[in-house]
């Protein structure tokens, strides 16, 4: 998937514009090209910092930790664990050079290598693969839009069909978007003809002139009842990040903290 | 001579072979019968008949037709089996070469028949050594067939017929392969067994020399008995 | 009856020699490959028990269908105890086994980590002893050691570039969801033979993996070892009952068979592709057999014939002709099993090198060989070839006693056929 979905969203630049009602007939679909582009652009910035919560539920355990994270450029991100107190310090680094996890007992990077890529992230229901995954969705998918009405509103749906040989776990990813800012509403992750999971977007606020959503909601369609959320309560934009945060040393500032 | 006294009798025995579309008739409706203690010889010309005669009188060729009786039992009709048995029980064979087996000694060979008859070991020897001491044998007893000379193998031939005393003994041309003075020899030692053991003894051959020493000879041409005389021993 | 077929026999040297020789050739043949063949497969079944599986694997259910993390149980000591005392069992051994990430500098692997008793895991499996560089976990904390102690399959420790004395970091998921990590300290490499292992395992103490995972008094199996020589079988049904008796989550008894239902198949049809090889070996010796006792037959022909004139019953015949194809089959067979256990015997001992297949040893079915393999060999495997030659001597000599016991005799003896 092409979703950095955290780093994404905490990353966001916002192009700013309203909601539009769905009674009207259906108005002339805007051109691919300039969706996909706002979808990709929608969550660049030069950098960012942001403090979240991220509330797994699962079967088994129930957990709440506090995040802290900041990105810089379009490649590097940095997310470090404030609570609970058992983990905190502990980080999650991407950078040219792929995806690190900081161990701060050990106060080591430790590589994630590509074999587990899927896994999941600290517990959550994204993967490593969701915070790795670069955001030019042109690149290993073919989109295409149309509208869908849901809730007697009209929303546009962008439908992203990987590409023959690109490295794609989905079958399918469906984005569902305000037809107006195209900030995005859902995602359902398709494997075959199945939704596996949705991706929901909620609490949009206003930032930088744009809309962010300040909530986002992972829940796996195989496992009812389970979820993460993660919820910004902090989100800046444009703030100056020292571009040495980004390798373990800057990072075990940070970390330690 | 009277039918209850013949040891072997046949009547109308006949034998055709059949090679191919040929038929060659071996024995004619031949009826020939032999009382105990007698000394005959089959008698005439190559092709005549002898041999096959003498397989007939001996269970080892079954007839084309008639029957042959053996000791007053019927015996054309003996399966493979029973007929073993019943020569292993009443007759003694002497072929003309390679009799004996060559794997086993002279000893062995001798006693082969006693041994088949399930007799002890210390009863064979007790018969078989005597024997062999009387044919002239019996330090040659532990050597094997190819140690022996021709006419020393036949003896052991004979002493493995006679050792169980059977009804009769069927030999045939025993002495075709032996130089005159072998065959001199083996037709004294048959000589002295019929005399003085009464050893009833039938064999074939067209050497004048056998035929001489016979009591009576029966003659054979196609197949048919065309002669049969007694004779007083020269 | 068997001095005249033994002369018989010895009648003609040279072609009974030879086919005794083929004969013998084909036992030894059979038992030296089967000797080698046993020991694939003990290699094969040991590699699988003595390294991981175990003889058998007691689990909860849920471990069963998902190995997961999560589905551990809680291993009292009660517990142990009792599974110990179940006749026939030498070993109980706990495990706790989860994924986690070792890395070591820039560099990075995934690991199955295996939490065990270091004293118990010693005697439950060859781990210990398969310990190729540095040592075996100790089994109780040593004064002055600071870092948690790991050992390493021979090839992970390669892949992460490190060797015995150096530093590592592990990181894993623990069942609350929340992300343990350590130093750890390499003590030792293992090379077990099994690639799985050496590939990808870490072993730590019990206790260590069950603070980082957050499961203590936990355990996601327990590795039993039998005694020698009793039935698997028999020993699963004792632990059944005794695990049945216990509270807590539905706990799973499953013996290395049923494990791994593919090595056993494959153990079984590698078993059966040898009676397949029996069978051609038998056949090409019954072929040589009969071949010799047809012609010594047809050459004796004449001399069967006067045997039957003066007495001998054809059953008679028959047997000694049967009797000597057997005396030759057998002489055949107790030289060939001299031959063959003499060869299996001494490779039992000083091993056979296959460096002729690939010097460094080969891989095959997940367990790597070394290129020296140590023969099995047991009584029956001498005897049962041995013992079937002798009844392919029975069947081969059927036939030309049969064929011998029809002779015509009046024209046999003639010279007339
Ligand atoms: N097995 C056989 N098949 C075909 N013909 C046979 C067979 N045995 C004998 N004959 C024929 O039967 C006839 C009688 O043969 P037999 O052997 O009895 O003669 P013989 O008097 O013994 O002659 P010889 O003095 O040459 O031994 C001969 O014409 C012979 O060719
Ligand atoms: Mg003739």
């Amino acid at each position: 998937m092409k979703l950095a979905w955290l780093f994404v969203v905490l990353a966001g630049t916002f192009g700013g514009a309203r909601h539009v009602c769905a009674a009207e007939p259906p108005p002339r679909l805007p051109e691919v090209k300039q969706v996909v582009d706002r979808l990709n652009d929608l969550y660049r910035a030069d950098s960012s910092h942001a403090r979240m919560t991220m509330k797994v539920v699962t079967e088994r355990y129930r957990r709440e930790l506090t995040l802290e994270a900041w990105t810089r450029g379009k490649d590097d991100a940095l997310v470090v664990v404030r609570a609970p107190a058992r983990e905190a310090g502990a980080a999650t680094l991407r950078s040219e050079e792929g995806l690190w996890t900081y161990a701060p007992r050990a106060d080591q990077l430790v590589r994630i290598p590509s074999s587990l890529l899927s896994d999941d992230w600290m517990g959550s229901h994204f993967t490593n693969d969701d915070l790795m995954r670069e955001t030019d969705f042109l690149k290993d998918y073919d989109a295409s839009l149309a509208w869908h009405e849901e809730g007697g509103q009209r929303l546009l749906q962008v439908t992203l069909a990987p590409k023959p040989k690109a490295p794609v776990v989905w079958s399918r990813v469906v984005f569902l978007l305000d037809p107006g800012d195209y900030m995005p509403l859902r995602a359902d992750y398709f494997d075959g003809a199945k939704i596996v999971r949705t991706l929901s977007y909620a609490d949009p606020h206003p930032l930088a002139g744009r809309r962010i959503p300040f909530t986002m909601v992972m829940v796996p369609t195989d496992k009812p009842g389970e979820s993460t959320r993660v919820e910004y309560q902090d989100l800046k934009f444009g703030v100056k990040v020292d571009p040495s945060l980004f390798t373990q040393r800057g990072l075990r500032r940070v970390a330690k903290r | 001579m009277t039918s209850d006294e013949a040891i072997v009798r046949t009547e109308k025995l006949s034998r055709i072979y059949r090679q191919g579309t040929v038929e060659v008739h071996a024995l004619r409706a031949v009826d020939f019968a032999c009382r105990r203690g007698e000394f005959v010889a089959l008698a005439g010309p190559s092709g005549s008949g002898k041999s096959t005669l003498l397989n007939q009188l001996g269970t080892l060729d079954p007839p084309t037709s008639g029957r042959v009786t053996i000791a007053g039992r019927e015996v054309t009709r003996l399966g493979r089996a029973a007929a073993a048995r019943f020569r292993l029980a009443h007759i003694g064979f002497v072929f003309q070469a390679f009799n004996l087996l060559p794997v086993l000694t002279a000893y062995e060979n001798a006693e082969y028949t006693l041994l088949l008859q399930g007799v002890s070991a210390a009863k064979r020897r007790a018969i078989v050594l005597p024997l062999l001491e009387r044919v002239g044998l019996g330090a040659m007893q532990h050597r094997r067939p190819h140690e022996l000379s021709g006419g020393q193998q036949q003896r052991v031939a004979v002493v493995r017929a006679i050792a169980p005393k059977p009804a009769f003994v069927l030999a045939d041309e025993p002495t075709a392969n032996l130089d005159s003075q072998s065959s001199a020899s083996l037709l004294d030692l048959l000589e002295d067994l019929n005399r003085s053991d009464g050893l009833t003894l039938v064999l074939a051959s067209h050497d004048a020399q056998v035929i001489a020493r016979a009591r009576r000879v029966v003659r054979l041409r196609d197949g048919s008995i065309v002669g049969d005389e007694e004779q007083s021993p020269t | 009856m068997i001095r005249l077929a033994l002369r018989n026999l010895a009648r003609n040297r040279w072609r009974s020699g030879l086919t005794l020789g083929g004969v013998a050739v084909a036992v030894a043949m059979l038992i030296w490959s089967d000797g080698l063949m046993e020991a694939f497969l003990v290699t094969m079944t040991e590699s699988a028990t003595a390294m991981q599986l175990g003889d058998l694997r007691i689990e909860s259910e849920a471990h069963a269908h998902d190995s997961s993390v999560y589905n551990a149980f809680t291993a009292s000591p009660a517990l142990l105890e009792s599974v110990r005392r179940v006749p026939g069992v030498r070993t109980v051994a706990p495990r706790l086994l989860t994924f986690g990430l070792l890395g070591h500098k820039t560099r990075s692997q995934g690991a199955l980590v295996l939490g065990v008793d270091p004293a118990i895991e010693a005697q439950a499996s060859d781990v210990a002893k398969s310990v190729v560089a540095g040592t075996w976990l100790s089994p109780r904390v040593t004064a002055g050691e600071r870092e948690r102690q790991v050992v390493l399959g021979q090839d992970l420790a390669s892949l992460l570039a490190v060797k015995v004395g150096d530093d590592l970091v592990v990181m894993l998921q623990a069942a609350d969801g929340t992300m343990g990590d350590d130093r750890l300290r390499l003590v030792g490499i293992a090379r077990t033979g099994t690639s799985d292992l050496d590939r990808q395992a870490a072993w730590m103490r019990l206790g260590d993996v069950a603070y980082l995972a957050a499961l203590e008094g936990q355990a996601h199996e327990l590795v039993v070892r039998s005694e020698r020589g009793v039935a698997l079988d028999h020993v699963a049904t004792g632990i059944r009952a005794v695990i049945a008796a216990g509270a807590g989550p539905k706990l799973v008894a499953r013996t290395w068979k049923q494990l791994v239902p593919d090595l056993h198949q494959m153990i079984e049809l590698s078993r059966n592709s040898m009676i397949v090889l029996y069978a051609i070996v038998y056949f090409i010796a019954a072929l040589g057999i009969l071949n010799a006792q047809r012609m010594s037959a047809l050459e004796r022909k004449r001399e069967f014939a006067v045997m039957m004139s003066v007495g001998v019953t054809p059953a008679r015949l028959g047997t000694l002709v049967i009797v000597e194809s057997v005396l030759l089959a057998s002489m055949g067979a107790v030289l060939g099993a001299l031959l063959g256990w003499g060869l299996s015997a001494y490779h039992a001992h000083a091993g056979l090198d296959l460096a002729a297949l690939g010097s460094q040893g080969f891989t095959f079915a997940g367990i790597s060989f070394h290129s020296r393999i140590y023969f099995v060999l047991r009584p029956g495997m001498v005897v049962l070839p041995a013992v079937a030659v002798l009844g392919v001597g029975a069947l081969c000599g059927l036939w030309p006693a049969l064929a011998s016991s029809r002779i015509k005799l009046a024209s046999t003896i003639s010279g007339r056929l």
